[in-house]
């Protein structure tokens, strides 16, 4: 239900930027997509992800397949690579319900609206492990708080990181976050959502960002940060994987 | 305690939170196959506990054995039929596709499930198994363990019907041994060989 809400919700964009001049479209439609990548994708990672563990084995799944011989890990691991690619069809359902509307807005194929579904792969899959591993010992709900939570910090880490290095943040704080920039996940920024969230075009996917009274940019993305994205999200699965094994069914 | 007992155990503990309460303390019990166990209790006095310490789904402290085995060994939980209470399912999984999704985890072909699903009557088996009506429910998780002629049989409150003293006579007949939490022995106390009341989390 979640991708059909998706995809009416792009119909929608593109049926608002049909009313645009053509120059503004696709802009006024990747803004769009990207709202709808951004919030419907968490839906989907966090709200996949606090169901990892269902927990007791009189109305937990995952104890009725345990207790039938199948191993812990592989449960867990299944479980895991199921809700990923899950969520990995939703974005590209999205991505690819966009790309229709911009050929039907007349724009042709959009680049940059792809390569930012496929940058926010990464992403997602971070709140999904983060959400996988809280459903170990958090109830579904407050699991799926959690890996919204960790997107928000990746987030802020990317715009104070940014905001340190224009210098508008005190000598004091720029050693606290570079050092949690370095270790800590962070977003993947597309070049697309960098170029709109500048010209401040996607205040829902990319709203300005201020420190004071200073405009920041927020830099795309270079493969590093998406390798590391990747190297936090494995972390945080094997956590879980790990947590399942432990903890009562 | 002789070695010939399928389920062995001695002061069993279960304890969820590090050093909180026992929720089950001091349970001693032996079963020999072709034993019929209940155990027995009201709501709460730790009986789904015991039987989930002994499928290694709660932390077990004690001497433990099932089938010869620590609990929780995936090769002796596959030799184990297990039929949990409540609604275990996945939603989006018919009764069909959950019976053999557990067959498969127990390394059983498919016919196996299917077989059991129409021995114990499960008269919708393409429903989604989550929007099964309260007795097919019951039905289809007796078929969870009455396939492939398990060793050990786990029924975890089960209602009193004719098909349930199916499952326990059928396994008794073939030497398997069967546990049964059930509040009150009613209907199923002529199928029993041996009842172990709990009170509190421990037995009496």
């Amino acid at each position: 239900m979640l991708v059909g809400v998706g995809v009416a919700a792009i119909a929608a964009v593109a049926a608002f930027a049909a009313r645009h001049p053509a120059a503004d479209r696709p802009d006024d439609l990747r803004a769009g997509v990207a709202a709808v990548i951004l919030y419907g994708g968490l839906v989907a990672a966090c709200g996949l992800g606090a169901t990892v563990v269902n927990r007791p084995a009189n109305t937990g799944y995952t104890g009725l397949l345990v207790a039938a011989g199948a191993r812990r890990d592989e449960v867990a691991v299944a479980a895991l690579a199921a809700r990923a690619a899950a969520v990995a069809a939703c974005l590209a359902v999205w991505g690819a319900a966009g790309e229709v509307a911009s050929v039907a807005l007349g724009a042709g194929l959009d680049g940059p609206l792809a390569v930012h579904a496929l940058g926010s792969v990464p992403t997602m899959l971070l709140s999904l492990g983060g959400a996988a591993l809280a459903s170990a010992a958090f109830a579904p709900f407050a699991a799926a708080v959690i890996g919204v939570s960790i997107h928000v910090v990746a987030q802020a880490l990317v715009n104070l990181k940014a905001a340190s290095d224009a210098g508008v943040i005190g000598d004091v704080a720029e050693p606290a976050i570079d050092a949690a920039y370095a270790f800590l996940p962070r977003v993947v920024v597309s070049p697309m959502i960098s170029r709109l969230q500048a010209a401040d075009q996607a205040p829902l996917a990319a709203p300005r960002f201020e420190v004071n009274d200073v405009v920041v940019t927020i830099p795309s993305s270079g493969a590093f940060s998406v390798a590391w994205v990747l190297v936090w999200t494995a972390i945080l699965a094997a956590l879980a994987v790990v947590a399942l094994r432990r903890r009562p069914l | 305690m002789t070695d010939a007992a399928a389920v062995r155990v001695r002061d069993l503990e279960v304890r969820y939170a590090r050093g909180g309460e026992p929720a089950v303390g001091g349970v001693s019990f032996e079963a020999s196959p072709g034993d019929v166990v209940l155990l027995t209790g009201p709501a709460g006095c730790g009986k789904s506990t015991v039987l989930h310490a002994l499928l290694g789904l709660a932390p077990a402290a004690g001497e433990v054995s099932v089938l010869g085995r620590p609990p929780g060994a995936p090769d002796v939980l596959r030799r184990v039929g297990y039929a949990p209470q409540g609604r275990p399912v996945d939603r989006r999984l018919t009764a069909r596709e959950t019976a053999r999704l557990v067959a498969a985890a127990r390394g059983l072909p498919a016919g196996e499930a299917d077989a059991a699903l129409e021995r114990l009557g499960v008269a919708q088996p393409q429903r989604l198994a989550g929007r099964l009506d309260p007795e097919e429910m019951r039905r289809l998780t007796l078929a969870l363990a009455d396939m492939g002629a398990p060793d050990l049989v786990v029924l975890d409150d089960p209602w009193e019907m004719p098909e349930t003293v199916e499952v326990i006579d059928r396994a008794r007949g073939r030497g398997a041994t069967v546990l049964v939490a059930i509040a009150e022995p009613g209907g199923l106390a002529g199928s029993a060989t041996r009842t172990l009341q709990l009170v509190g989390g421990r037995a009496t």
